[in-house]
């Protein structure tokens, strides 16, 4: 019995460890895609690898080569993510790096820019860090979370029932959190926006009941929460706070979950205010096309992350054909001010910091019309944010 | 001639890696009261954990009711030959109420059996502190009502052999003499078969009617009737070497197993100087 | 205030829950199952699985559950049987494994999502007790969890096999001696371990979602309560699961930022000062 069983662990195991080579034409260009697919971000990790597929599909050749794109599973971990990143690029030979779904492995990845020395084009690291920081880092795709920031602080301000509200604040309890919570109240109490406890509160990364939290704003007789959790998390928040029935009395803002996990929440997330680049809601021929194309190819709601990394993509396709060939130099060179019409309008890369420049929505989260997705969320486009409004100056 | 019910054949048992007993044979009739006489350590438990499928079996044959039950595992051999082993730490369950260790032993009996089955009133009935006690937390018991409560919990599987191991550990002579006569009364009346070992070799006396007197590694020197050690009360004393046997253990040990001529005669009933009447 | 309490409770009842099944195991098998936070997923898994496919959501509370439990007799007898008589680490180191493979497959078959169990819309709204609403689900898990406890206890006090199972933690030898087959008893313990897990995992799917680390997660916690309570005390464990829910809600509520430290603290000093828990191993009661 146990050796039957040893025998199929180990056919496992080799099947799991057998590359997958796909038949591909002599000489392509490669591209490495290092992306979280274990753990709580795997879901943002899918659909940004599902991104970049979809734009290399679309983009067909560059320089007249075929597009490899090699993605691996950083796991989340910043360890994991430079062996990976090295593995892609003096193994594979890849000539430019993208993806990355967490800020830590992004920030690892940086710190190796020089010996890895090929571009990186982030789609998805939020942190504020990445401007100007290497002459090989771009960011394209997401925007950071300082952009994020000013945009859901705008979106109190364009909305005067938002605007008389005072607000509880709930950050998790790490750096990204602290941060994010810190730059709204500033920002917020610059713009006149009450806020509740200035001193904000944190909560533990493990947590998994939120009901101390949401008896705090319920006896705080607040009008509105900022939650600064992450993605995976603030489905599990928002579904908490509605069985207690927060929802009706509350609005909720904060950096907005993934498609696949509102889904997954289901109607308990409506009310739910978040910001992003592109939404499913977004009408023009071009958004539409980008959603439809993304349900055929993959079957799932199109997601933001998933729109925000195939922008990012295309903007790293282009930059490497306007440089005319692999040269990491030319490429970044290429970078620096790219601009592309994608599926949620014109974004550009600052040639100052390296970052992008793009309009941001904000959304709120509604049960979805009749829609051929299947899907029961929509984020609902409830005002629009011009590059300039978003910033940072140039 | 009498049917035999246990029987061992060249049997050979170690622990780890010590070879502890090397080529037992003996055999236990139906209905008799057999027990084993030796020093300790030359391997008397063993021999009834052998029986009970405890220590397992390395060469040689364990034959019960004409089954080979030599490696089949230990629950199997009770279930199916009604094997009770008593052993010598007694294993009263803690946590366990006094009557909810009797009710763990019940079992139906053995097919074709003639005695009378077992129910938690008759034990009480042999036993009434049980039954004053049976809410009680069975470890809490003074020692004799430990061992009345294990014997007890032995009868509820209505047992065709009882292994009784060092039934007097611990107990003062006056509770031993108690508990010899009820395992007495037991056999006599339900036609148990007894496996007894002691070191108080007067309980020996009282209970069995042959005895294995066994040396180091589980060897037997020689068997013996009651009428045989009336006869020769030297040969035992000197196989259990009292004399010098003192020098190394504990007195308390010691005044357990006085030489049977020592013993008053008034308080030693079953003792070789009192059966020489 | 009631609020709070309830809050409090809650945490506890989950806490318990989970932990219940692990502590079983060890207090009568002497197996410390690392798997056990992947058999509490593997429950909610299976219950989400149901539910997402029209079971009627307290069918699947039933029926996952039990599924879980025949994975929990099947790896039992094909994985820790085989090592049972050697040194706790193997099992310690195999169970690990196990649990890194089970979290591994859920990827396999659900994906990487996060997912949530459907609440039944019986048990959707807020009551109000005593002038504050509190959420049907979370008095629904609460009375779920009381009812598991007190079944259980009736198991272990009430019937032959609740004996059998409280006299195998102490002198498993004597209990085959008995004429019980051990191998047995093991191996329903373990499938009864893994059954609460289960339903511990069923009744967190609509709470607190289904994703594939969410047992290794929250093993930790199961571990915190288990040594807080004494290993194999079923009542330290009620007992630590009580003061770690409150310790954290409350920590929570008044000091945030400490809520987490104040119970390792606990830990930390309790195992100080009762190095084998509140209720020290030994019997399992």
């Amino acid at each position: 019995m146990r050796k039957g069983l040893a025998v199929c662990i180990s056919v496992l195991l080799v099947l799991t460890m057998m590359p997958l080579r796909p038949a591909v034409a002599a000489d392509p260009i490669k591209i490495g895609v290092v992306v979280t697919l274990t753990g709580m971000a795997a879901q943002l990790g899918i659909d940004n690898r599902n991104g970049i597929l979809l734009a290399a599909k679309h983009k067909g050749t560059i320089l007249g080569r075929p597009i490899q794109i090699i993605t691996e599973d950083d796991e989340g971990q910043s360890e994991t993510g430079i062996r990976k990143a090295e593995k892609l690029v003096f193994k594979d030979k890849v000539v430019a790096l993208s993806g990355v779904t967490v800020a830590n492995v992004g920030q690892a990845i940086a710190g190796e820019a020089d010996r890895l020395n090929v571009p990186f084009l982030t789609t998805n690291v939020m942190t504020p860090k990445f401007y100007g920081l290497h002459p090989l880092v771009f960011r394209c795709g997401q925007v950071a979370d300082d952009q994020m920031t000013v945009a859901q602080v705008m979106g109190i301000l364009k909305d005067p029932d938002l605007m008389k509200r005072s607000w509880y604040v709930l950050a998790d309890d790490y750096a990204w959190g602290h941060s994010c919570a810190e730059e709204f109240i500033k920002l917020a109490t610059e713009k006149g926006i009450k806020i509740k406890n200035p001193t904000y509160d944190n909560a533990a990364l493990n947590l998994v009941d939120w009901s101390p939290f949401v008896s705090k704003i319920i006896s705080a007789e607040v009008g509105g929460v900022y939650a600064c959790l992450r993605s995976p998390v603030a489905p599990r928040f928002v579904q908490q706070a509605a069985d207690f029935g927060l929802m009706e009395k509350v609005k909720i803002i904060g950096g907005t979950p993934s498609e696949a996990a509102l889904e997954a929440a289901g109607e308990s997330v409506v009310g739910l205010i978040g910001t992003c680049c592109w939404t499913w809601d977004i009408d023009t021929p071009k958004s539409k096309a980008f959603a439809e194309a993304y349900w055929k190819e993959f079957k799932e709601v199109p997601p933001s992350q998933g729109a925000q990394a195939y922008t990012g993509a295309f903007v790293l396709f282009n930059a490497i054909e306007k440089a005319g060939g692999t040269d990491p130099k030319k490429i970044a060179e290429a970078l620096k001010g790219a601009t592309f019409e994608g599926p949620y309008g014109e974004v550009r890369i600052s040639p100052k910091d390296n970052c992008m420049r793009t309009p941001v929505k904000v959304v709120v989260a509604e049960r979805a019309p009749k829609n051929p997705f299947g899907a029961k969320i929509i984020k609902k486009v409830v005002a629009s944010l011009t590059p300039e409004e978003v910033g940072p100056a140039e | 001639m009498a049917t035999k019910l246990l029987e061992l054949e060249d049997v050979h048992t170690y622990y780890g890696d010590s070879h502890v007993i090397q080529g037992l044979s003996i055999y236990v009739n139906k209905g008799e009261a057999v027990s084993i006489l030796g020093r300790n350590g030359v391997g008397k438990t063993t021999t009834l954990r052998t029986i009970a499928g405890l220590t397992p079996l390395r060469r040689g044959t364990v034959r019960i009711g004409g089954k080979d039950t030599g490696h089949w595992p230990t629950h199997r051999i009770v279930k199916e030959t009604h094997v009770a082993y008593v052993p010598a730490e007694r294993n009263v369950f803690p946590g366990l109420s006094v009557k909810e260790n009797l009710k763990i032993g019940e079992q139906p009996p053995m097919n074709g059996s003639s005695g009378s089955r077992w129910t938690l009133d008759m034990v009480y009935e042999y036993f009434p502190i049980l039954k004053e006690r049976h809410l009680q937390d069975g470890s809490t018991l003074s020692g004799g009502e430990q061992q009345m409560l294990v014997i007890g919990r032995a009868l509820m599987g209505n047992p065709e052999i009882m292994l009784l191991d060092e039934p007097s550990q611990g107990l003062a002579p006056i509770v031993v003499a108690k508990v010899a006569e009820i395992v007495k009364q037991l056999c006599a009346l339900h036609g148990l078969t007894l496996v007894v070992v002691e070191q108080n070799f007067r309980v020996s006396y009282k209970l069995a009617q042959r005895h294995y007197l066994m040396d180091l590694k589980g060897q037997i020197k020689r068997s013996l009737t009651n009428e045989e050690w009336a006869a020769n009360e030297d040969i035992v004393k000197k196989h259990l070497s009292i004399d010098d046997g003192c020098v190394e253990k504990k007195d308390s040990e010691c005044r357990q197993v006085p030489a049977p001529s020592e013993a008053p005669s008034g308080a030693a009933p079953g003792g070789p100087g009192a059966v020489s009447k | 205030m009631i609020q709070i309490c309830l809050n409090c409770l809650l945490l506890s009842a989950l806490l318990l829950l989970i932990s219940i099944g692990l502590n079983i195991i060890y207090g009568i098998s002497r197996v410390v199952n690392l798997a056990h936070g992947s058999l509490y997923a593997l429950g909610a898994y299976f219950g989400y699985s149901m539910v997402s496919y029209g079971v009627n959501f307290y069918a699947a509370l039933l029926l996952a559950p039990l599924l879980a439990g025949l994975c929990g007799v099947v790896l039992e007898r094909l994985i820790i049987e085989p090592i049972r008589h050697r040194d706790m680490t193997y099992t310690l180191i195999l169970t690990y494994g196990l649990s890194v493979f089970i979290d591994g497959m859920f990827k396999f078959i659900w994906s990487d999502k996060v997912q949530f169990i459907q609440m039944p819309s019986s048990l959707r709204g807020t009551l109000n007790l005593f002038g504050v609403h509190y959420p049907n689900y979370r008095l629904f898990v609460l009375a779920a969890t009381v009812c598991v406890i007190l079944g259980l206890l009736a198991l272990l006090e009430k019937t032959k096999l609740g004996m059998i199972m409280r006299a195998a933690s102490t002198i498993p030898e004597m209990v085959s001696a008995l004429g019980v087959n051990m191998k047995l008893v093991h191996m329903g313990v373990f499938g009864l371990g893994c059954v609460l897990a289960g339903i511990g995992g069923v009744i967190a799917g609509p709470l607190l979602s289904v994703y594939p680390m969410m047992g290794s997660e929250m093993l930790l916690s199961c571990f915190v309560v288990l040594v807080i309570g004494g290993l194999g005390s079923l009542r330290g464990a009620i007992l630590a699961s009580l003061l770690v829910g409150t310790a954290q809600t409350l920590g929570f509520v008044f000091l945030t930022d400490f809520a987490m430290v104040i119970v390792y603290l606990m830990m930390a000093v309790i195992l100080l000062f009762m190095p084998k828990g509140l209720l020290a191993e030994g019997k399992f009661d």
